[in-house]
């Protein structure tokens, strides 16, 4: 049995030993975290644990006891969206939107420990989530406006 | 996907995590993952996880300089212990060990190098660090050797040549894209006491499944004044016998050419001495 | 002022209307869906490039506890088709069968497994034994023509190969003018070979589908696909079941370029849901989808131009070999393509193609984003600036010079349709001037030229490139949509439109929104979906925009006048003192009624019907987007390492329906082509087994490796448009490569003739040029000719 707490509801689940995180969120129907790859290359996968974003098909469901695990479900809500969110939305950084959730959560992780990131900060944070559709051009602009809200909403 | 796992362990001593490891030939120890998980291992029936043993400490002040096994590469990249370690040489290779964020937050520095990831700059730096390896219940043992022999047990720190007076180290990574795995890597570790090379470590990364050292070329540095001849000629010379095969994509001469490059790079970049 | 900024919906930055779903992480994709007892399938494939099954045996693995089907060539009926995705009658050969007693690369599909887990289907995959009588395989596409060389399609049933003895697919010839005379007459010929490599779409959804019987006994496929239609039309016939057994459901799509276009995967789901009567799962691994699904085809493309004295283009020849793989799926169209876009862009009064398709024992081309067109602008493109420098001529001024007008015709469009003859085609709207125009003002191009070139290790240079795609295929393509309006105001979209990340929905509902004066918000899309909406042959060949948005106008033209009538009864005035504004039939006296109200009283009050309409649209123009775009690279003598510092792209895609949308789409192909250009190969081993199968060794641009990106959407009106809308989704791919190549000269003054321009075959340009390079001087024009 593993205790673990997801986006601040702590859950037990009697899982196989062989199951990934990302695997156990997808059985669970947590379908936002998404799999491109289960070699950790995509970043489709990455959630957060503790505070790290990691790529979840990585993760060993039973490694998780005593953890926090936060993931895209945990960060907005239909009409209340978090920031980083809006600003996906915004400026058109969503394409095929597949890429978008583990983008999301490596962003929420940077932010969080660098609220006014650098481009190449952000370019950095996104290394490690592959994207085919958008050239990362427009993800890159969402997180530093979101960065930029977020500062101006904390002043 | 490891279909054959039938138990994670999760150890509070480091005792345990070894009695752990004895008691079934098919217990592996997992740090990061990120190599194990991906390996579709079938021989893997158990895991004995050590990452919650207290074994990420990073010391690299003193006289024992030493980086915990289970440290992440992105807690190299980002501690401030590591910046002032050979001016932050550590920090830069962690970086560039894995261009995903992501995986540097789960993989770990033993792992690192020991199994010298695809762009394999920690453990080539390492291997120019002198790295050794320590061997809980074991002892200490050199990184070349475990190459060579392989290891058993958990590692539980690597120890690392410390800074001192006339010591630098440079490393020449060349890749087709920032992030894709190097065509060439080079490391150099020089040590020069009055005017003179007195010893040194030259390594290439990149090529073959470990880096290696470049005897050849330390020892045309020995005893030597470093200058720009100096740097030509060991990075002619002392590669004369190296040997790369063809790869699919990329030719042999190609690469060793790249190899002289780098070499002559990294001696560069440690010794401070830039070519016309 | 432009004439899209007459427009309320039409070229604003709508947000796309899925995308806060997504931002969510809604699920909206193929796998995110439990069905109770769902399957997993895997896939034994062949390790050989070449082999025959001798001996297939499966009874260990069917006695493993949860294997649920086993399918292979023994248990599956032998059924000739082409997983090609494309339209009846289909252009590509039926040389392919669901599993077949030969493989034909390292990946071919040997055996499936569906069982109750990934674990036991693994397991049981792994307990298959199978006997292969190993092959000599063929590699090389020219020595696959060769006399004695394996046969690759020696089976009897295959249909429509050109020439199976030779391993040919097809083989293609059009002209237009007498090319030999026109070259022979002369001042110089030059004449060129290019060789472009093997890449792999690289979506990072792989290729999944899902399938179960319904409570009627039909199956349903949900998958994601390109073309939904089209897919239910090849199952009918792979599973020899009828067509109206099948339903196809497209959801929410993860990037497909071409890759998703093929009925790689929908087979195998629908065969064990009719059997097992179970639900089922497959999904593609990573490693899979990087040797075992489709690529862009490889082309060897010599080309020869003539110019007169006066250095104008006289003649051009295109000869192309193609390697297809070992199956023919769109091998012909895409050299179709390939051949007419590249011939088709410069004035040049004699032209001939002539172009073969080749089997080989290596992974499969299929369509990919630009389709043929990338292939055929890099030998064009590099040939025009090597004759520009040549002649001594500014590579941007000859391009101008020499660029195909509006009001000019179309020189092969008759001869190259796709798989069967075309039609004439003049063109109407360009922005290839002012494209190149804007574009070089933008890299800042008349200074960088000029640039005194470095003496040190790095050395930077610049360079461009043209392009031109079409607006969907003309006079085979066709979209319909149908539109519904409910009380409130709303509307129901129902199109056969498949979005795949691109914005269709989003593109759609603007295009509705704009015809009928009502917001975006009122427009609800529903798509791709083989029961509920109408007919589209899917997302390809650039159509969405111009044909289906095309549809979506006309069926809410038609509504608009349904709603024009009923409201012009209700203020009790003729049509011709109405109009609508805003979601209202509004009469010239100033008396109003909304959308609303006039549906409430169709649906409920007097002489009741459903205001409705269902469109189609199809065209025999397909009017080209055009482009022109800029490198500045920064060239490393001592390794050959170009970076790519700044890339600039100014793109005529007519008026942009939602210019945000039309940014990110010059942006990510920008991208997808930049590693086309200098990093992205699939490498094979000389047995003809794939290297790098995964996404770390199979390098895809990530967010670090990028350059300075800058875009610019030159407007111009599409008469024969939606809104004067031409296509966006391909064009911006076509001319990466070629503008790094000639970027790469001038910079260094060497010559890549072969994608990926690597840094080792500048390495060794450079080495070739030998000591005659001489760091101070830009040799440019001493390129020789090899006439």
């Amino acid at each position: 049995m593993t205790e673990f707490h997801l986006n601040g509801q702590l859950v037990r689940v009697d899982s196989p030993v062989n199951w990934s995180l990302l695997r156990l969120l997808r059985e669970q129907r947590w379908w936002g975290t998404k799999h491109g790859c289960e070699g950790g290359e995509c970043g489709a996968c990455a959630v957060l644990v503790d505070g790290r974003a990691v790529p979840s098909c990585l993760t060993l469901a039973h490694s998780l006891h005593g953890k926090r695990v936060e993931t895209v479900e945990g960060l907005g809500k239909p009409g209340d969206l978090h920031p980083l969110q809006e600003a996906f939305v915004d400026v058109g950084a969503i394409q095929c939107g597949y890429c978008t959730p583990g983008m999301l959560m490596a962003s929420l992780e940077l932010l969080r420990r660098i609220p006014d990131p650098t481009e190449a900060d952000v370019r950095d944070a996104l290394t490690g989530t592959l994207c085919r559709c958008t050239g990362y051009v427009k993800p890159v602009e969402a997180v530093l406006l979101a960065a930029q809200k977020m500062q101006e909403e904390l002043s | 996907m490891l279909f054959a796992l039938e138990h994670y362990h999760r150890p509070r001593t480091l005792a345990e995590a070894g009695e752990q490891l004895a008691s079934d030939s098919g217990a592996r120890v997992l740090g990061g993952g990120t190599r194990i998980l991906t390996s579709r291992d079938d021989s893997v029936r158990s895991l004995v996880d050590v990452t919650g043993l207290g074994l990420d400490g990073l010391e690299l002040g003193g006289e024992e300089p030493f980086l915990g096994a289970t440290a992440r590469l992105q807690d190299l990249v980002d501690a401030p212990a590591v910046q002032g370690y050979y001016g932050g040489i550590l920090s830069e290779a962690a970086y560039l060990s894995n261009p995903s964020r992501l995986k540097r937050n789960v993989a770990t520095v033993a792992g690192e190098i020991l199994e010298a990831g695809r762009l394999g700059v920690l453990s080539a730096v390492a291997l120019a660090l002198g790295a050794r390896l320590v061997v809980h219940d074991e002892g200490e043992c050199d990184l070349e050797e475990v190459h060579v022999n392989g290891l058993s047990g958990i590692v539980t720190a690597i120890r690392l040549e410390p800074e001192g007076e006339g010591r630098t180290i440079g490393f020449d990574t060349v890749s087709v894209v920032e992030t894709s795995n190097p065509m060439a890597l080079s490391v150099a570790w020089v040590e020069v006491d009055s005017g003179k090379v007195v010893s040194s470590r030259i390594v290439m990364g990149a090529i073959g499944p470990h880096p290696v050292r470049l005897r050849a070329v330390e020892e045309i540095l020995q005893g030597e004044s470093p200058d720009v001849a100096l740097i030509e000629r060991a990075a002619r010379d002392g590669l004369e016998g190296v040997q790369i095969g063809d790869r699919p994509g990329l030719s042999g001469d190609y690469l060793c050419h790249l190899v002289r490059v780098t070499v002559r790079g990294a001696l560069s970049k440690a010794t401070g001495i830039v070519g016309t | 002022m432009s004439r899209s900024s007459q427009f309320q919906s039409v070229g604003r930055k709508t947000p796309r209307v899925d995308a806060e779903k997504l931002a969510l992480g809604r699920g909206t994709f193929a796998d995110d869906l439990e069905l109770p007892g769902m399957l997993t399938l895997g896939v034994l494939r062949s390790p050989h490039a070449h082999a025959r099954i001798v001996r297939i045996d499966t009874s260990r693995a069917e006695e493993l506890d949860g294997v649920a089907c086993i399918l292979h060539h023994g248990t599956v009926e032998r059924i000739a088709y082409s997983s090609a995705g494309q339209g009846h009658p289909e252009p590509s050969p039926w040389d392919m069968f669901a599993f077949d007693v030969k493989v034909r690369h390292v990946g071919d599909r040997v055996a499936a497994v569906a069982a109750e887990t990934p674990e036991i289907a693994q397991q049981a995959l792994d307990l298959i034994e199978v006997e292969y009588e190993v092959l000599p395989a063929v590699l090389d596409p020219m020595e696959a023509m060769v006399e004695g060389a394996p046969v690759i399609h020696d089976e009897e049933d295959a249909e429509r190969i050109h020439d199976a003895n030779r391993n040919i697919v097809a083989h293609l010839q059009a002209s237009k003018g007498d090319v030999e005379e026109a070259l022979s007459s002369a001042s110089r010929v030059y004449e060129r070979t290019y060789e472009m490599g093997y890449v792999q779409h690289a979506a990072i959804e792989p290729h999944i589908a899902l399938a179960w019987m319904d409570e009627d006994d039909r199956v349903v496929v949900r998958t994601a696909t390109q073309v939904p239609f089209h897919c239910r039309r090849i199952l009918a016939r792979v599973l020899n079941i009828p067509l109206k057994r099948i339903r196809v459901l497209k959801p929410r799509v993860g990037g497909g370029f071409g890759g998703k276009q093929e009925i790689l995967i929908e087979d195998l789901v629908a065969l064990v849901a009719l059997r097992t009567g179970r639900p089922v799962r497959y999904e593609m691994t990573r490693a899979e989808e990087l040797h075992a699904a489709r690529t862009r085809h490889p082309h060897r493309t010599t080309l020869r131009a003539g110019v007169d004295e006066d250095g104008r283009l006289v003649g051009l020849s295109m000869n192309i070999l193609e390697n297809s793989g070992a199956y023919g799926c769109h091998a012909l169209t895409v050299m179709c393509v390939a051949g007419d876009k590249a011939l088709s862009l410069y004035r040049i009064p004699a032209l001939s193609l002539d172009a073969i398709a080749v089997y080989t024992n290596l992974p499969v081309g299929g369509a990919f984003r630009g389709y043929g067109a990338p292939q055929g602008f890099f030998p064009l493109e590099s040939l025009i600036d090597e004759i520009a420098n040549d002649l001594g001529k500014d590579p941007l001024e000859y391009r101008r010079d020499h660029a195909i007008r509006s009001g000019d015709p179309l020189p092969m469009s008759k001869a190259l349709g796709e798989g069967r003859e075309g039609f004439e085609q003049t063109i109407g709207s360009s922005g290839l001037f002012e494209c190149i125009e804007t574009g070089g003002a933008s890299i800042d191009w008349k200074t960088k030229r000029s640039r005194v070139p470095g003496k040190g290790r790095f050395r930077r240079g610049v360079g461009m490139a043209c392009a031109m795609q079409g607006s969907g295929i003309p006079g085979i393509d066709m979209a319909a949509a149908g539109l519904k309006m409910n009380e409130d105001g709303s509307f129901n979209l129902t199109a056969g439109a498949t979005d795949i990340g691109t914005g269709a929905d989003t593109m759609l509902a603007q295009i509705v929104a704009e015809a009928l004066t009502c917001s975006v918000e009122d427009v609800l899309v529903y798509t791709s979906d083989t029961d509920l909406t109408p007919f589209d042959t899917g997302a390809y060949a650039s159509s969405t925009t111009y044909l289906s948005g095309g549809a979506a106008k006309k069926a809410a033209e038609d509504v608009k006048e349904q709603i024009t009538v009923r409201g012009a009864r209700m203020l009790e005035v003729g049509v011709e003192d109405v109009h609508v504004e805003q979601a209202h039939v509004v009469s010239t006296d100033g008396r109003k009624v909304s959308f609303s109200e006039i549906c409430l009283d169709t649906l409920y009050v007097e002489e009741q019907f459903q205001i409705q309409a269902v469109a189609s649209h199809m065209s025999y123009v397909s009017p080209p987007p055009f482009a022109a775009q800029f490198a500045e690279v920064e060239v490393d003598v001592e390794t050959g390492i170009v970076r790519i510092l700044r890339f600039v792209s100014a793109i005529d895609c007519g008026v942009a329906v939602n210019p945000q949308m039309a940014e990110g789409q010059v942006e990510g192909a920008v991208v997808q082509g930049l590693g086309y250009a200098i990093s992205e190969e699939m490498i094979f081993t000389e047995d003809g087994s794939p290297v790098l199968l995964d996404l770390q060794d199979y390098h895809i641009p990530t967010a670090r490796d990028l350059p300075e990106l800058v875009g610019h959407l030159v407007e111009t009106y599409e008469e024969t448009g939606p809104f004067g809308a031409k296509a966006v989704a391909e064009i911006p791919i076509d001319a990466p490569a070629p503008a790094v190549a000639n970027a790469v000269f001038d910079a260094v003054g060497v010559r890549i003739y072969s994608l990926p321009v690597t840094p080792e075959k500048v390495w060794r340009a450079l080495q070739r040029k030998g000591r005659s390079f001489s760091p101070d001087t830009k040799d440019k024009n001493r390129a020789t000719t090899r006439s």
